[in-house]
């Protein structure tokens, strides 16, 4: 099996979800500023009682493939179990989909709420009385009456869709009230840090301080820590083909790279070389071939050309 | 070797249209090296001449209508598509047709560059964003030399290699803000590199409002001001001329967008001026086409800024016998000037001033009509100066004198002014007003208009002069004015010119009623002046012309007066014999029978009996006389009383002729709608309850005979019975006629009797 095949059983690499599947949280890799980030995640998050008395916005902030939604739902998995610390109930919900990146501000905010409402009326936490008041509501309201009137000792953790402006991101600020906690991520980082006083200042109004997360590219070290934990996560005994140190930090150091981008990158080299192999011999028959710096430039080109 | 079958003789080489076509213009197009065309070649030349620096140019065309300024658009853009394909500019053209420049824009994006070609524009912008960030790699480097060589997609590569594309996007945004130098187009452009926002990208660049996902982003106006179109065709130069690129950029009858009718705003010509300095500032040819008026209307700053200003040269001699040659090759005849001489071509070039246009199409019928005279021997086909003239003539009597009548009773009715018809000031001499406009206190002051079908010989001119001159000898405050509508021979303009109050008004389908209301307008204003200096000019002027012009005209007097007797007697005769004709096959065709009983419809009667109601009121002639007599016999003093006011009214001289109006008019009325009412007896249903197109036509003859007759008729003179009415032989107060509304509705009788026999017909199905 590929040993880049993260989150196992996948159709191929994608971001961790531990809150789902707790086995996830083995596969996380300190790199690219992301296990710095969570720390600063959960140094800032605070208590239960604190994040439920105001709730929260945090802000993921980093290119693609940079490992946003992985460190998010890793932050999603920790605030779940700090908010079950108090007896309280913890709720996550992930609303990434919820909606398109070309919808409107507008629709997307309303998908969403929507979301939202319908999961608690799943879980029949809405009343007739509940669904009739928030029919009549804006977002903001909504949000603040569910926080108020419906939530009770429930704290709700929402992973937002990824978010391309910054006002919008702003309008999760404003809304921020007590049991919700928004988590939010934006590939538009200059533009996110750029309106970043003016985020901060809703979230004030609302008597929380958001949360500024940011990864980045990789370090020289990243890829070999990242290619060292993927195989010794495997398990099949098969001997695959040696990528050495050298030949990643060559990599690494050609140019500017993501996680994503290098997960990605390993992930399809290994699944050719794995498509070669059944093709010419059964797979774990000893095979000590090296994948070097020319086999990765060709098949990037390859990749890239074709 | 195979014999190919020659041109026949009755292929013309020339197009009878003679309207070119920038975008249908080929290797093949007949195209004389003017100095003109020789002049925009050679800017188009320098343009696309390898250079770092911005070569950017406008050049501005104008020439008045058929000298060719579409031709050279055709050579321009031709010549720069000719050139090897690594210099080769991207081409767009616009046609101006009655429009705005947003109209304009619009042509430009989306029918001109369409959705894919500015994506792919965009694409080349992005391809060069990634290529320099994966060219500093060696692992990437040779990626980043195919995303150059425009090998590969950009937006493929980075998903494929899972790239940090909305960084690579972002800064694709701030190139494109840097290239456009507009914010708008760096927000929009690089959507439609992305799927899902290609469309309401696509839209906003097409003029359209801004979807919500737009406005979100900040671009909340659609491209929908002038000054916002002058901006994005701007911006749109910009980005074809980047990545050493050049653009030509040329817009066709730019006077159809701005010209002394259609006045450009302010903010329009500040939007201009920098769309101007946008061209010139980049690798981009701004070529603009027009009549000279659009250039006026730009103004001075505009103008300073433009690069080069081409005149039109009319085409002489020489380039004339060049394009007859080469069209004749063109069809596989040779380069020959047969059925033309050198001779008729000089004479050819003369008459139509060197205008293009004209030229070809009069080589066209000349071309036919020699032909035509020699069909079993081409080769003794001869065009000859007098050929020229009857061509010519016949031309200018095609054109539809009709046509220019309507055109001139338009003038005349926007402008306020009464006028008659075929006006004499003299019957004694030959001073014919086609159309005479009374004007000012002065007995006999206004305006005389004389139309012309051509003026190609001094026998022509003698006589326009000569008439000119009778028309303006009984009365000191009187312009007269002289329309031709077929060639006017260059040669007699100035002797023209002198003889009538200005030079003739060559008529112009597009122009004419502009010009002719102007000159109208200017002359009048003479008539109206009160300044004594002005005055006594104008009388010295008068004078001069006259006293030149007396020896001509004494001589022409004499033979115009022989020719008007001959004239009138053969007129007299005809006339007479017609009548007898006309009385003698009515007789025999309705022996002893009454007028066919009135079948009209309602909505159709109502029309005639409205318009005979209006007349009534106008015209109570009959009332009026009849009241006398009845006064008459009864008590003596009310028939004296009556007889005395009739016999005042009578001592008007004007009377008469009102009277002879009103009789006109309510025969035209009655005669009319017996023709309708006949038509309704005999048109005949289709099997779908219309009436076939033939009685269609018939009904709108019909309508039209009513109209050319009414054309004929001073209505205004009605006026002059406003005195004669029954009520001033009671004593009563008079009101005033309503001569004004009543014209109205005979003006609009034909149109309105046409529409309402149609739908009644139609309802009757």
């Amino acid at each position: 099996m590929n040993p880049y095949l993260v989150p196992l059983g996948g159709d191929g690499p994608g971001p961790l979800r531990p809150h789902d599947d707790p086995t996830h949280e083995d596969f996380y890799v300190p790199v690219d500023h992301t296990l710095a980030a969570f720390e600063q995640f959960k140094a800032s998050i605070g208590d239960a009682a604190k994040i439920r008395a105001k709730g929260r916005l945090v802000v993921a902030l980093g290119w693609d493939g940079c490992g946003k939604s992985s460190l998010l739902n890793r932050c999603a998995t920790h605030l779940k179990s700090v908010l079950r610390q108090d007896d309280g109930q913890c709720l996550v919900f992930s609303f990434t989909d919820a909606c398109r990146d070309s919808d409107s501000v507008e629709e997307r905010q309303k998908a969403v709420c929507q979301c939202l409402i319908d999961e608690l009326d799943d879980r029949d936490m809405l009343t007739s009385k509940h669904r009739k008041k928030l029919d009549g509501y804006a977002p903001k309201l909504k949000y603040r009456y569910l926080g108020n009137h419906v939530l009770g000792d429930t704290a709700v953790v929402i992973l937002l869709p990824r978010i391309e402006l910054e006002q919008e991101v702003e309008s999760y600020a404003h809304w921020t009230h007590r049991n919700l906690v928004f988590l939010a991520e934006s590939r538009q980082v200059e533009a996110v840090r750029a309106h970043w006083p003016k985020i901060k200042s809703a979230s004030t109004e609302q008597g929380t301080v958001p949360i500024q997360l940011e990864v980045g590219k990789l370090e020289p070290d990243d890829g070999w820590a990242f290619v060292q934990a993927r195989n010794g996560h495997r398990t099949d005994g098969v001997v695959y083909p040696f990528v050495s140190k050298e030949t990643i930090r060559a990599v690494i150091a050609a140019k500017e790279f993501s996680i994503g981008e290098l997960h990605n990158l390993l992930f399809r080299l290994f699944e050719e070389i794995l498509a070669e192999r059944t093709n010419s011999g059964p797979i774990g028959s000893g095979l000590t071939d090296e994948v070097t710096y020319n086999t990765i430039t060709d098949f990037y080109f390859r990749r890239g050309t074709t | 070797m195979s014999e190919h079958p020659g041109p026949a003789p009755s292929d013309n080489p020339f197009l009878m249209a003679a309207v070119a076509k920038p975008r249908e213009f080929s290797g093949g197009t007949v195209s004389i090296p003017t100095p003109s065309i020789t002049e925009a070649i050679s800017i188009v030349d320098s343009f696309l001449r390898p250079s770092t620096l911005p070569a950017g140019t406008v050049v501005a065309i104008v020439g008045e209508y058929g000298t060719g300024k579409s031709h050279l658009v055709g050579a321009v853009l031709h010549h720069a598509l000719s050139v090897p394909e690594e210099r080769r500019p991207r081409v767009a053209f616009l046609e101006a047709r009655p429009a705005t420049f947003v109209d304009l824009y619009k042509q430009l994006i989306g029918t001109e560059l369409r959705r894919d070609d500015v994506c792919a524009r965009v694409r080349e912008l992005y391809a060069d964003v990634l290529a320099d960030a994966l060219g500093e790699s060696e692992l990437t480097a040779e990626i980043a030399v195919r995303l150059r060589r425009g090998e590969v997609d950009p937006v493929e590569v980075s998903d494929r290699l899972n790239l940090m594309g909305s960084k690579y996007l972002a800064r694709l945004r701030q190139r494109l803000e840097v290239v456009t130098r507009n914010r708008a187009f760096g927000i929009v452009l690089p959507l439609l590199l992305r799927h899902d926002f290609a469309d309401a990208a696509w839209e906003w660049l097409s003029g359209h409002y801004p979807d919500p996902v737009l406005v979100d982003r900040g671009v909340d106006t659609p491209i929908a001001t002038e000054e916002l179109a002058l901006e994005a065709m701007g911006v749109i130069a910009l980005l074809y001329s980047t990545r050493g690129k050049k653009f030509v950029l040329a817009i066709d009858e730019m006077n159809k967008v701005v010209s002394a009718t259609r006045k450009p705003s302010e903010n329009a010509v500040d939007a201009f001026e920098k769309l101007i300095k946008v061209f010139a500032g980049a690798q981009a040819l701004l070529v603009l086409a027009g009549l000279p008026d659009y250039l006026d209307e730009l103004g001075g700053t505009v103008q300073q800024r433009i690069g080069r200003t081409i005149l039109i040269s009319p085409l002489n001699p020489e380039n004339a016998i060049e394009y007859i040659r080469q069209s004749q090759e063109a069809i596989g005849r040779g380069r020959v000037l047969h059925p033309f001489t050198e001779d008729t071509v000089r004479y050819l070039v003369k008459l139509t001033d060197g205008n293009a246009r004209r030229i070809i199409r009069l080589c066209s019928h000349l071309y036919r009509h020699a032909m035509d005279l020699s069909p079993r021997d081409p080769a003794r086909a001869l065009v000859t100066e007098a050929m020229v003239r009857k061509v010519a003539r016949e031309q200018a009597g095609a054109r539809s004198t009709d046509h220019v009548r309507n055109e001139i009773r338009q003038v005349l009715a926007a402008l306020g002014l009464s006028y008659e018809r075929d006006h004499w000031m003299d019957p004694q001499t030959d001073s014919r007003a086609d159309y005479w406009v009374p004007y000012g206190d002065e007995d006999g002051a206004g305006c005389a208009l004389v139309l012309i079908d051509a003026v190609l010989t001094q026998g022509d001119c003698d006589a326009l002069v000569s008439r000119a001159t009778f028309l303006q000898t009984s009365a000191e405050q009187r312009q007269v004015l002289l329309v031709v509508v077929g060639l006017l021979n260059a040669d007699f303009v100035s002797e023209l010119g002198e003889a009538f109050s200005e030079e003739p008004i060559s008529y112009d389908h597009w122009t004419f009623t502009e010009t002719l209301s102007s000159v109208l307008e200017r002359q009048l204003r003479t008539l109206d002046r009160d300044d004594t200096l002005v005055l006594g000019e104008e009388r010295f002027r008068r004078l001069g012309r006259q006293q030149a012009n007396t020896q001509r005209m004494l001589e022409q007097a004499l033979k115009t007066l022989t020719a008007m007797r001959s004239s009138s007697e053969r007129s007299l005769g005809q006339i007479q014999r017609e009548l007898t004709e006309l009385s003698t096959a009515d007789r025999a065709a309705h022996p002893g029978t009454e007028s066919p009983p009135l079948r009209l419809p309602p909505p159709v009667m109502v029309l005639f009996t409205r318009a005979q109601s209006f007349l009534d009121g106008l015209d109570q002639v009959d009332a009026t006389l009849r009241t006398m007599f009845a006064a008459a016999s009864g008590d003596s003093a009310n028939a004296i009383d009556a007889r005395v006011a009739v016999r005042g009214q009578l001592r008007s001289p004007h009377l008469f002729s009102a009277v002879g109006v009103g009789a006109m008019l309510r025969t035209l009325l009655v005669t009319f709608r017996d023709s309708i009412n006949e038509w309704y007896r005999s048109y005949v249903p289709s099997s779908s309850g219309d009436p076939y197109p033939a009685d269609k036509d018939r009904l709108s003859a019909l309508c039209l005979a009513y109209d050319t007759v009414y054309e004929y008729v001073p209505f205004y003179r009605l006026e002059d019975l406003d005195g004669f009415s029954p009520q001033l032989l009671d004593g009563n107060v008079l009101l005033p006629p309503q001569v004004g509304e009543a014209q109205e509705v005979f003006n609009l009788l034909s149109g309105q009797v046409q529409a309402a026999v149609l739908e009644s017909v139609a309802e009757s199905r």
